[in-house]
């Protein structure tokens, strides 16, 4: 039982990461109606941004995670601003493809700037495993998830309760009628690019020290949050965490129950069945096309 | 003498003959003196991407539907047809028939789950796929080999052992045969289907076009081509590992066929010669060649530049080129009409 319990924990952990990443995801899905591939690159490129302001000025971890999410929305705001907002009159095909020319772009420029070599980077909380009640976890495991608790929270209460959510609702509602109600759906559509590339950027940062800083470490983070999303379902803002921490234990259950070795084909297999019977995700709704 | 020329100008005029001279070009090309064995390398895995390529442009350029695993299908194809040649011994026609045929039957059985749905699902789905794949790549040693590699020969056909020069003029030819089909199929009613299908979901479905129907049919074709370009891959390179399948192939297809040209068969092979080449004349480029990531970053803004600013691709620029430098040959003898001509554009 012990086992089991740890198996969960860590399943936790790893689906808060794949919650950040994927509440990222679905900001920019629903306003912007793409689907942006980079997330996962871009929150690499600002792991390494983390490193670097983390080696030259050895300022403490916390300041560094603040300066980095401060990077990770100029870097949005920018992209936003100089390519996504100039294709915004191309076909929608055209978008997504155009995050797949970013993948490229940041996985030449990540080496270009700060060399091939993988970089080692620190975990928030240095202190050894607690023991409670038989399962070991490490304070930073708390820790992490505890962070995506907080700011999915936030991120949720600031959608639901405040006027800024309201305009991001309505323009994932309907863009049109919303810009002819007077809401600024430019602006919302930068403050969700720079808001999801924090939020990749924080997964990265968090993710960083278990696998080092390199250009594929969000990989497997970006897939698992994408397929999260459609567990989940993409029509909704809460769908894809509920599916992002029921993909994270079930994916260290299966890998220790039944076979660590062919877990990933064994998850994604699973889902992909599940979407037959559920197309639209565990939460998501019917979306009916007019003409 | 006469009607021979007139026969000669016909055939050249029409895109078959267009098709056979490039490939009659392109097969020379290693037989000429001073042709370095690492030049025919490089042309020759020119030659394999475009054939993936092709079958990727039917997907992305004519049914607009993206595919980001198709790495994994070539690999698919690379496996069996070695598996088939160089542990069952059977003849290289009837691998190269099966690496087409088992990645076409995932690919439908992918296709029949993941078209379900509109939108980017069957980008993601086969983002999925492609990574269990590679597990199977990895784990399935006794096929596969794993991370020690399979390594193969080059084909025997009807007997013959094939030279590396030799191969290279098969995969010429498996090109130019790819390319006249793709010609018939998209100048087909399946063609016109898929231009409907393209220019509105909506109202073709209203004409009554299955959209599930050909797209699951464009699926299936952009899969099996990428498993025929797999098993030329195996027989020319002679060798593959889990590592070279990785995602960076899936996105360089998407690279070739948009900067090369969205639906156009030429423009896959010119976007194809593109991925391939560009990286080596980087390496020439005196200061970016000191950067690990230059190749990509070119590759990336390249993409980025032709969708916003030139939809039409690289092969529209060539295409034009003709005429432009005649436009140029004859706007500089009148020097007098230039400032007319200036004002009217």
């Amino acid at each position: 039982m012990q086992i089991f319990f740890q198996n969960v924990i860590g399943g936790i952990e790893a689906g808060s990461l794949y919650a950040l990443a994927a509440l990222g995801l679905v900001l920019i899905y629903r306003t912007a109606k793409m689907s942006n591939f980079a997330q996962g690159t871009i929150g690499m490129f600002n792991a390494y941004i983390a490193y670097f302001i983390l080696a030259k000025t050895g300022l403490p971890l916390p300041v560094v995670a603040v300066l980095t999410v401060l990077a990770a929305f100029v870097v949005g705001a920018v992209i936003e601003l100089l390519i996504m907002r100039k294709a915004s009159s191309s076909t929608t095909m055209g978008k997504p493809i155009l995050t797949l020319g970013l993948i490229i772009i940041f996985q030449g420029l990540a080496p270009m700037i700060f060399g091939p070599i993988p970089f080692q980077f620190p975990r928030f909380i240095q202190n050894p495993a607690m023991d409670i009640g038989g399962v070991k976890m490490l304070p930073n495991t708390l820790f992490v998830i505890a962070v995506t608790v907080v700011l999915v929270g936030v991120l949720f209460y600031i959608l639901q309760n405040t006027k800024w959510g309201l305009a991001v609702r309505v323009t994932a509602a309907n863009e049109t009628t919303a810009r002819l109600m007077g809401v600024p759906t430019r602006m919302v559509s930068l403050g969700a690019w720079a808001i999801a590339t924090a939020l990749g950027a924080l997964s990265a940062i968090m993710v960083a020290p278990l696998t080092s800083v390199t250009v594929s470490m969000m990989e497997t983070i970006h897939l698992n949050s994408f397929i999260a999303a459609i567990l989940g379902g993409f029509s909704t803002f809460h769908g894809p965490v509920v599916g992002a921490f029921i993909l994270g234990i079930a994916n260290n259950l299966i890998s220790y129950y039944i076979s660590s070795k062919w877990v990933v084909a064994i998850l994604y297999s699973c889902i992909l069945a599940f979407t037959i019977f559920k197309p639209q995700g565990l939460f998501g709704k019917r979306y009916v096309k007019k003409v | 003498m006469q009607n021979k020329r007139f026969n000669l100008k016909a055939l050249l005029g029409s895109r078959y003959g267009q098709y056979i001279l490039f490939g009659i070009i392109l097969a020379v090309l290693p037989f000429i003196p001073g042709m370095t064995s690492s030049n025919v390398t490089m042309l020759g895995s020119m030659v394999y991407f475009s054939v993936v390529a092709l079958g990727f442009q039917v997907l992305l350029g004519y049914s607009g539907q993206i595919s980001l695993g198709h790495t994994a299908f070539i690999g698919v194809g690379a496996y069996i047809s070695g598996y088939i040649v160089q542990v069952l011994h059977l003849p290289w026609p009837l691998a190269f028939i099966a690496a087409a045929v088992i990645p076409l039957l995932l690919g439908l059985l992918l296709g029949l789950i993941a078209l379900r749905l509109e939108g980017y699902y069957l980008a993601i789905a086969t983002l999925g796929l492609a990574e269990s794949i590679r597990i199977v790549f990895i784990e399935a040693t006794p096929i596969t080999r794993g991370f020690s590699g399979f390594s193969a020969r080059y084909p025997i056909l009807f007997g013959i052992q094939l030279t590396k020069q030799m191969t290279f003029v098969l995969m010429v030819a498996v090109l130019i045969g790819l390319m006249i089909i793709v010609y018939n199929f998209i100048n087909a009613s399946t063609g016109r289907a898929l231009a409907a299908m393209r220019s509105s979901e909506a109202a073709a479905q209203a004409m009554g076009i299955s959209l599930f129907k050909y797209k699951l049919m464009t699926f299936a074709i952009s899969t099996a081509f990428a498993g025929m370009a797999g098993s030329l891959y195996m027989h020319f390179f002679r060798y593959s590992d889990p590592t070279i399948w990785n995602s960076g192939i899936s996105l360089n297809l998407v690279v070739a066929c948009i900067v090369g040209g969205m639906a156009s068969i030429e423009g896959a092979v010119l976007g194809a010669a593109f991925v391939v080449l560009m990286p080596e004349i980087l390496k020439v480029v005196p200061i970016l060649n000191r950067f690990h990531g230059a190749p990509f970053v070119v590759s990336g803004v390249v993409i980025i530049l032709v969708l916003l600013y030139y939809p039409a691709g690289l092969i529209h620029a060539a295409r034009k080129l003709p005429a432009m430098l005649k436009q140029l040959a004859g706007r500089r003898k009148p020097a007098a009409e230039r400032g007319v001509g200036h004002d009217s554009h």
